[in-house]
């Protein structure tokens, strides 16, 4: 809130927190991320990270607390347009529909109903799939794309709908090193291309070291570190001590010091 | 032919067909989509008891069976959305319901015309019931075709819609009200007990023939039409009921779309160029085995990188990934 002026954060958390099936999964987490942003949202399986992506997108109800999304509160918020989701995987029901048909789902929010999409979502649609390498691969179905390339289908279909916040769940589990790699770089090139402000779930930064300009920890469902320089990738005497360590919370690093194989979170 | 269409009860039969054939697979491709295929059958039961309804007290059939239908689609997806344990329960009672309840009413009107609802008739279709017919098929082709990129994205990616702000719940209703209203439309034609093959096994065929929803869409419709007004010339030749003969030609259709839509694909295949860079092909291997490779895959020399792919892992290889399969490599 210094020195950015009178701007509304991207997002605003403040005491957010979230019970599943009687379990607290999020418990209090306040937050701010502001516009260009870069921030990874870091912590083990079952640490609460994926839920509280999860309660930002309205998937699941958060039961105490507050988010905003620019500046709206969410119960008020309209223009989902402004935000790109990009889940963790293709939902199976994808698989017979063509790439660009996946990624003129994007422009639903900008488009009336019963009214044919018109040249500029065409073009949307068409530079979306251009910017994430897949133009020879546009009439192809899902089924035959390879595990990468679902991905980017999934990432244009966010930029289709001309996002400024990026929301995107492990981007890099379940494909192999050279994929991880080349989805950093193509992020790398969007993050410059377009104003994005992105909020990427992460196991570790892995490529995306360079990317991330800010962490955030979860553990058990608290926010127990929020800065810059923390990669529970790296083995604990590469880390820089911790800038601030929530007062709820005796942080102990306790992070095991690489990914751990099961995926999915609580 | 021109014999044929000088009978006005075959003009009336084979308009009614042609929209049945066109709207079924319209809806059944969201059905399918969502993998629902049996709930066309599950309201074609609900519907019977509101054509016996309509028999025991004595006014017209297919209002009566559009309402009950619509009534027993919005229970259905009420159970649905609120994932009741005893939700499956609770629809094959809905079902069989339905159906009972249909026959009994229809027996107590002492009416023996059930069998016509079930699997259609070509010759019941009067000028009211044609009349209802073509205005509400083409409110559901309106609505189904207008919001198909809506009704797609809520139907195949359910969450993501919800981040898009699509109001869900509206969509989900929307379907199932305008998939009851189809299966309503379709009685006297396909019948109440098979329309839902009508909905389901051309999109089926479709999608064997054809890539991406839109196209699949399209040659389902084609399939429905040639299915429904077929199935109806030769119910008049053989007066046998047209549902089945519908039905069977709609799975005909789809028995020839298996091998025609594999050439198909081999040739889709095989007309992109392969990136295969002329290295691969040629990059040393010094001592290899009778598969080409100077070590196997998985063994203790291997240093290959591997990638999990489904049930087996691939190995990173000279810039293409492949796995063992019996006594060869497969490219992946």
């Amino acid at each position: 809130m210094t020195g950015v002026g009178t701007e509304p954060p991207v997002l605003r958390l403040r005491d957010v927190s979230v019970t599943l099936g009687g379990l607290p999964i999020v418990r209090g987490v306040s937050a701010d991320i502001r516009a260009g942003e870069f921030v990874a949202l870091l912590g083990a399986n079952g640490s609460g990270k994926t839920t509280l992506l999860r309660a930002v997108l309205r998937l699941v109800q958060h039961q105490r607390g507050s988010i905003e999304l620019f500046g709206v509160p969410q119960e008020a918020f309209r223009d989902w347009g402004r935000i790109g989701y990009v889940p963790q995987q293709v939902d199976p029901g994808l698989l017979t529909a063509t790439v660009r048909e996946v990624v003129a789902a994007g422009r639903l929010p900008l488009r009336r109903p019963f009214v044919p999409p018109r040249r500029g979502d065409r073009q949307a649609v068409e530079r979306a799939i251009g910017e994430v390498g897949l133009e020879e691969k546009a009439g192809t179905q899902l089924a035959h794309l390879s595990g990468g390339q679902r991905r980017r289908t999934l990432i244009a279909r966010a930029l289709a709908t001309d996002p400024e916040l990026l929301v995107m769940d492990e981007p890099l589990a379940g494909v192999d090193v050279a994929t991880q790699q080349s989805l950093a770089d193509l992020l790398r090139t969007l993050t410059t291309s377009r104003q994005l402000t992105v909020l990427v779930v992460l196991h570790e930064h892995g490529p995306f070291a360079d990317l991330v300009r800010r962490s955030l920890l979860l553990q058990d469902g608290r926010l127990v570190f929020d800065g810059d320089g923390f990669d529970p990738g790296l083995p604990h005497e590469f880390h820089h001590p911790p800038e601030h360590i929530s007062s709820h919370n005796d942080w102990v690093p306790a992070y095991p010091s690489g990914p751990e194989p099961e995926q999915g979170d609580a | 032919m021109s014999t044929i269409l000088s009978y006005p009860f075959m003009v009336r039969a084979l308009i009614g067909a042609l929209l049945t054939g066109l709207i079924a697979p319209t809806i059944g491709i969201y059905i399918v989509q969502k993998r629902l295929s049996l709930l066309g059958d599950g309201l074609g039961h609900v519907a019977i008891a509101g054509v016996g309804l309509a028999l025991l007290t004595g006014v017209t059939p297919l209002p009566v069976a559009i309402t009950v239908a619509i009534l027993g689609a919005v229970l259905i997806e009420y159970l649905r959305q609120h994932q009741r344990a005893s939700g499956d329960v609770g629809l094959a009672i809905l079902f069989y319901g339905g159906l009972a309840g249909g026959v009994f009413m229809s027996g107590l009107a002492g009416a023996g015309g059930l069998s016509q609802y079930l699997f259609g008739s070509i010759t019941t279709i009067s000028d009211a019931d044609l009349m209802m017919i073509v205005v509400l098929a083409l409110c559901v082709l309106v609505v189904s075709i207008g919001l198909a990129d809506r009704l797609f994205a809520v139907a195949s990616d359910e969450e993501y819609a919800r981040t898009l702000g699509l109001p869900i719940r509206f969509y989900n209703y929307l379907t199932v009200v305008l998939a009851a209203v189809a299966i309503s439309l379709s009685m006297r034609t396909v019948g109440l007990l098979l329309v839902s093959a009508l909905m389901v096994v051309p999109i089926a065929a479709g999608r064997n023939l054809v890539t991406g929803f839109w196209l699949t869409m399209v040659v389902g419709m084609g399939i429905g039409v040639v299915a429904a007004t077929g199935g109806v010339l030769g119910s008049y030749y053989w007066n046998a009921p047209p549902g089945a003969l519908i039905v069977l030609i709609a799975i005909g259709v789809f028995i020839v779309s298996l091998p025609v839509g594999a050439a198909l694909t081999r040739r889709r295949r095989a007309g992109r160029a392969l990136p295969v860079a002329p290295e691969v092909v040629a990059s040393p291997h010094e001592q290899e085995n009778e598969a080409g490779h100077p070590h196997v895959h998985g063994g203790p020399d291997c240093h290959h990188p591997t990638v999990r792919h489904g049930d087996h892992l691939d190995y990173v290889h000279d810039g293409h990934r492949h796995a063992v399969h019996g006594d060869h490599y497969d490219e992946h």
